[in-house]
């Protein structure tokens, strides 16, 4: 089973790049399920997905990548025995490491194809970087994808982009606005992800 | 598999997870300033810690991220005295919103998210905030067609790093 994990800070969009990606996917036959992860005890984003009609687990109360990383790892073997889709779809929390998502399918779910795309709220990002730099960059660090959203309410700079491509380390960063880009998002994001991550 | 770390100390340490064969193998390149050290490797599995309060290893940044922030979840029932149109109700949902953002804000962006939504039997209202002055709306399921709503629910979700002097009932307040 491929899992597909969005991460990205508070806030950065993520939930409105799922959506956007889960209707092209489902446009195109794919099964898909969906894990949603909160920190809180209350979703909210199960909410807005829940408009596809697919079927999604939600986590709450603690973060996937460290206090409850089992019940992620059971959730994924719970899904693929039970609705085995093309796709899994991971929603982190906004502060999920992804070094401890990749360290924990490393370790624990090397049966699946773990890919990542992390979202970064360009609007805020200089801002953010002074108040939450290392998790930022691990976030950004070694994701197959970087997707740059808002760029309808700011336009990257030049050093922005060159910042990011170099903490990218190589892996494509695509400039979007979930909120207009729609159903192009995943054509844009699945011709990227040439390899999971390494194991 | 082992998690590996850049880091490193000279350690006696061994993991207790009883098939790892990583206990005591040199750390390839790099040198600890030790010249007896025949070990410079300290690793980790995940979710492992080795005990020792100074390991920068095992200090969990992570944790101490989620534990410093601020992190309000709540779900409030209302039954108004005075059924609500949905434009009455998205105008309290933006209001209260707009508030929190201006009381979380710094330097006019939120350090998280100020998430919730609004349920009624027939249909709801997303709003999300990560910048003081805009939310943003989003309508759920039959929220246009929705006449007279005598009850409904409010989910909110705030959570930023920085500290705010805020509580569950100065949320709610704002929509009574």
């Amino acid at each position: 089973m491929n899992v597909l994990a969005f991460a990205g800070f508070l806030g950065s969009g993520k939930t409105t790049v799922i959506k956007n990606c889960i209707n092209s996917m489902l446009r195109q036959g794919l099964k898909i399920a969906i894990i949603e992860n909160e920190i809180g005890t209350t979703s909210i984003d199960d909410a807005i997905l829940n408009e596809g009609g697919i079927e999604i687990t939600t986590l709450t109360n603690g973060c996937v990548c460290c206090s409850i990383s089992g019940s992620l790892i059971s959730a994924a073997i719970q899904i693929e025995r039970e609705i085995n889709p093309d796709w899994l779809i991971v929603e982190l929390t906004g502060l999920a490491y992804m070094t401890g998502i990749r360290d924990l399918f490393a370790e624990r779910g090397k049966q699946f194809k773990l890919y990542s795309v992390t979202v970064i709220d360009i609007a805020r990002w200089m801002k953010l970087l002074k108040i939450t730099r290392p998790l930022l960059i691990d976030q950004v660090s070694g994701a197959n994808v970087i997707l740059i959203n808002k760029t309808d309410i700011t336009e990257p700079t030049e050093e922005e982009i060159e910042e990011i491509s170099r903490l990218a380390g190589g892996s494509p960063v695509i400039r979007a606005s979930a909120q207009n880009d729609g159903e192009r998002l995943w054509d844009e994001i699945s011709a990227r992800l040439k390899k999971p991550e390494a194991m | 598999m082992i998690k590996e770390e850049n880091h490193h100390r000279h350690s006696d340490h061994k993991c207790d997870v009883p098939d790892c064969t990583d206990h005591h193998r040199h750390h390839g390149g790099h040198v600890c300033g030790d010249p007896d050290c025949t070990d410079h490797r300290h690793h980790h599995h995940v979710g492992q810690k080795c005990g020792d309060p100074d390991c920068a290893v095992c200090h969990d940044e992570h944790e101490d991220l989620i534990n410093d922030s601020l992190v309000i979840s709540h779900t409030r029932s209302f039954s108004p005295g005075r059924a609500e149109t949905t434009d009455s109700l998205r105008e309290k949902g933006i209001k209260t919103f707009l508030r929190l953002g201006d009381l979380v804000s710094f330097e006019g962006v939120v350090a998280g998210h100020i998430k919730g939504v609004i349920r009624t039997e027939g249909g709801g209202l997303a709003f999300s905030l990560t910048r003081a002055g805009v939310v943003d709306v989003t309508e759920l399921g039959g929220w246009k067609g929705l006449g007279e709503i005598r009850a409904y629910t409010m989910t909110v979700n705030v959570m930023t790093l920085l500290h705010a002097d805020i509580t569950e009932e100065d949320i709610f307040a704002l929509m009574a």
